[in-house]
C-alpha cells in the first residue's frame, strides 16, 4: 500500500499531525485556559493557531509537496539525459 | 432599512463581471473537451483560486463563523484542519488523476475496477445525492446574501442567483466556471480579510479584540477538559475537538467538485502547484472568518443598530429577530451572525465588499457542482449508460440541458427547504468521503483494491452514515453526538458522525483482501503507472 509515494509525503504528514497533536494536547492540559497564555502580548491561539498552523504550516506543506517532487523529476530527467549521452558515445 | 447605493454598486459590478465572463468564454467552450475540462489548459494560479472558491461553500462563509459564534474557540480547529487538509491532495490524488486525465468523475472508478456500466451507476448515486443537496444549499446561500445585504425578497434573490449562475455555466461550461471561480476566489479572500482587519482596527489590535471577546463571554476561550468549564457541551471532551478537526479534513482530496478541477490543469506540476495557490486564497479567507466568527457576539451586542429596536438582550435574540424580519426559514438564525457582525460596523464600503465576497463563494460552489452533475447526468448516464444517440451526437447540448434541469430542481427546493435538507449538508460531505473516498485513494495507491470492496463501500456506508446521522439528530438532539451514546450511556461528541470515514477505509481494505483482485494489466495501467511522475 502506498508503494511509490514520495517519502516527503510522510514527512509532511508527520509535521502536520505532530504539530496538531502537540498544540491540542497543550490546550487540553493547560489548566487555566488558552486566553491567559499570550505570545507577543496577544492570546496565544491568535499566533500559533490562526497564523502558524492555518497559514504558515499549510503553505509550507503546499510548497513542499510540489517543490520536492518537481526537483526529483528534474534530477531524474538530467540523469536520464546523461546516461543517454554516455550510451550514444559508447 | 434599505440597501446603501454603494453596496448595490458593488453587487451590480460583481454581476456585470460574471455576465462578462460567461459571454467572453462562450466561444472558448464549443468542443465537448473544452466544455467539460476547459481544454486541460488551466494554469496553477487561476486553478488554485478556482479550487479554493469551489471547495469553500456558503457553509464556510456563513456556517463556520456561526459555529465559532456558538461553540467558541475549540471550533477554530475545524477551520485550521480544512486548510491543512488541502495540500494532502497534491500527492495523494491531484497528480495521479491529472496523469490519468479523465473527463468525468466516474471515469477512474470504471477503468480501475474494470466495470463500465455498473460502476458508473454506483459511483454516481452518492455524487448526485450530495450534489443536489450542495447546489440547493449554495443557491440558498447566494439568496441569503442578496436578501440580508441588498434587501431583495428571498424568492427574487433565489431567481436572480440561479439565473446568473446558469447564464455563465450554460454558455461557457468548465471554461466559464474556471475563470468565474478564480475571480470569486480572489473576491472571497479580499472580503473576509478586509472585514477581519476592520474588526481588529475597531478594537485597536488583536490583544484588545481577544480581551473584548473574553469580557463578553469568558467561556469562549476554554478548551476541552478545562477546570473552568467548557465553551459548549459538544467540546467538553477531547473527542469533540478531535472530531471537529477531521470532519472536513480529507474532503479536498476526494470531493468530486475539487477532483474534477485537477483534470483541468495543464500538467502534473500545474496540478500540484494549483493546490499551493488554493491554500494562499483559502487560507487568507479562513484567517478572516476566524476573526469574524470570534468577534461576532461582542460586535453585535455592542454595535448593531437593531439591538435597541428589537429590544434584544443578546446577539442570539437579535439574530432571531433578523430571521423573523427576513421571513424565511432557509437558514438558522445564527447563520446571520457573520453578516450581522460586519453590518454592525456600519460601513457601506465594507458591506459592498462583503456582498461581492459572499455572492462569490456561494455561486462558485453552485457552478462547481453543476459542472460535475451535468457531466455525470448528460455524458455518463445518457451517453454511456443509456446510450442515447442524441446525447452522444450533441455532447455540449446535453450538458447544457442538465445544467438547466438540475438548477431548476434545486431552486424549487430552495424556495421553502425543509429544515432537514439544510442539516443534511453535513451528512452529504461525510457520505461522499466514506463511500467513494476509499476506492479512489486506495485504487491509486494499493494494487489489491477490488471492485467488490467498492460496491460494498457504497452499499454499506450510504445507508449507514444516513441512519447514524438521522438517529443522532432525532434521538440525541444533534447529529454531532455519537449515535450510540444512548445505548451505552456515553456522552461522546463526534461531529457529523465523521468516524465513518476511518471505518470505511478499514472495511474497504478488509473486503479487498477477501475478494478477487483486478487483472494485472488493469492494476499496472490505472494504479502503478499513475503513481510515477
Amino acid at each position: 500500500m502506498f508503494k511509490g509515494m514520495h517519502p516527503i509525503f510522510w514527512a509532511g504528514l508527520a509535521i502536520m499531525y505532530g504539530l496538531t497533536f502537540i498544540f491540542m494536547l497543550w490546550e487540553i492540559l493547560t489548566p487555566t485556559s488558552t486566553y491567559h497564555v499570550t505570545i507577543f502580548g496577544v492570546p496565544a491561539p491568535f499566533i500559533y493557531n490562526n497564523i502558524f498552523m492555518l497559514y504558515i504550516v499549510s503553505l509550507f506543506l503546499g510548497w513542499l509537496w510540489y517543490y520536492v517532487p518537481e526537483q526529483a523529476e528534474r534530477k531524474r530527467r538530467e540523469a536520464g539525459a546523461t546516461t543517454g549521452e554516455r550510451e550514444r558515445r559508447a | 432599512m434599505g440597501a446603501n447605493p454603494i453596496v448595490v454598486t458593488f453587487a451590480v459590478l460583481y454581476f456585470v463581471i460574471m455576465f462578462g465572463i460567461g459571454w467572453w468564454t462562450r466561444k472558448a467552450a464549443l468542443s465537448a473537451t473544452d466544455y467539460m475540462v476547459a481544454g486541460r489548459n488551466v494554469g496553477p494560479v487561476v486553478n488554485g483560486a478556482a479550487l479554493a472558491s469551489t471547495y469553500l461553500s456558503p457553509a464556510s462563509f456563513l456556517g463556520l463563523p456561526a459555529f465559532i459564534f456558538i461553540i467558541g474557540y475549540p471550533f477554530w480547529w475545524a477551520l485550521i484542519s480544512i486548510i491543512l487538509g488541502m495540500p494532502i491532495a497534491a500527492l495523494l490524488t491531484a497528480a495521479p488523476l491529472r496523469k490519468y486525465a479523465p473527463v468525468s468523475f466516474t471515469d477512474y472508478y470504471c477503468d480501475r475496477y474494470d466495470d463500465q456500466v455498473g460502476m458508473r451507476i454506483l459511483i454516481s448515486i452518492p455524487v448526485i445525492v450530495s450534489g443536489l443537496l450542495y447546489v440547493t444549499l449554495s443557491t440558498i446561500g447566494t439568496a441569503l446574501f442578496m436578501m440580508a445585504i441588498l434587501k431583495i425578497p428571498y424568492v427574487w434573490s433565489l431567481i436572480i442567483a440561479s439565473a446568473v449562475v446558469l447564464f455563465y455555466v450554460y454558455l461557457g461550461g468548465m471554461v466559464a466556471t474556471t475563470w468565474s471561480n478564480a475571480f470569486q476566489g480572489l473576491m472571497m479572500a479580499i472580503a473576509a480579510v478586509t472585514a477581519a482587519l476592520a474588526i481588529i482596527a475597531h478594537f485597536g489590535g488583536l490583544s484588545e479584540l481577544g480581551h473584548a471577546i473574553y469580557q463578553n463571554n469568558p467561556k469562549f476561550w476554554l478548551p476541552p477538559h478545562s477546570r473552568l468549564g467548557f465553551s459548549h457541551p459538544l467540546v467538553a471532551g477531547w473527542t469533540g475537538m478531535v472530531s471537529v478537526f477531521f470532519v472536513w479534513h480529507y474532503g479536498f482530496a476526494t470531493m468530486p467538485y475539487t477532483v474534477v478541477r485537477f483534470f483541468t490543469a495543464m500538467d502534473l506540476n500545474a496540478a500540484r502547484r494549483a493546490i499551493f495557490w488554493s491554500v494562499v486564497f483559502g487560507g487568507a479567507m479562513y484567517w478572516g472568518l476566524i476573526i469574524i466568527g470570534s468577534a461576532a457576539k461582542v460586535v453585535i451586542e455592542t454595535l448593531h443598530p437593531l439591538m435597541q429596536t428589537f429590544g434584544a438582550k443578546n446577539a442570539v435574540e437579535l439574530l432571531g429577530g433578523l430571521q423573523k424580519m427576513y421571513g424565511t426559514t432557509a437558514a438558522a438564525a445564527t447563520d446571520y451572525s457573520m453578516i450581522a457582525c460586519v453590518e454592525a460596523l456600519k460601513s457601506p464600503w465594507l458591506m459592498g465588499i462583503l456582498v461581492a465576497g459572499g455572492l462569490s463563494i456561494a455561486m462558485s460552489t453552485t457552478a462547481g457542482w453543476l459542472v460535475v452533475m451535468n457531466v455525470i447526468l448528460g455524458r455518463d448516464w445518457m451517453g454511456k449508460i443509456l446510450k442515447n444517440k442524441w446525447a452522444q451526437e450533441n455532447p455540449v447540448a446535453v450538458l447544457r440541458m442538465w445544467s438547466i434541469i438540475v438548477l431548476v430542481i434545486c431552486t424549487l427546493f430552495a424556495v421553502k427547504p425543509p429544515a432537514m435538507v439544510l442539516d443534511l449538508s453535513g451528512w452529504a460531505f461525510v457520505v461522499i468521503i466514506a463511500t467513494i473516498g476509499p476506492p479512489l485513494v486506495l485504487g491509486i495507491w494499493w494494487d489489491r483494491a477490488t471492485r467488490a470492496a467498492t460496491y460494498a463501500s457504497v452499499i454499506i456506508f450510504l445507508p449507514l452514515t444516513l441512519f447514524s446521522w438521522l438517529y443522532a439528530r432525532q434521538v440525541l438532539g444533534s447529529p454531532h453526538w455519537f449515535f450510540l451514546n444512548k445505548a451505552f450511556g456515553w456522552k461522546i461528541a463526534t461531529f457529523h458522525q465523521d468516524y465513518w470515514i476511518f471505518v470505511s477505509f478499514i472495511v474497504f481494505i478488509l473486503i479487498s483482501l477477501l475478494t478477487r483482485p483486478a487483472r494485472p494489466e488493469i492494476v499496472q495501467k490505472y494504479s502503478i503507472d499513475l503513481r510515477q511522475d
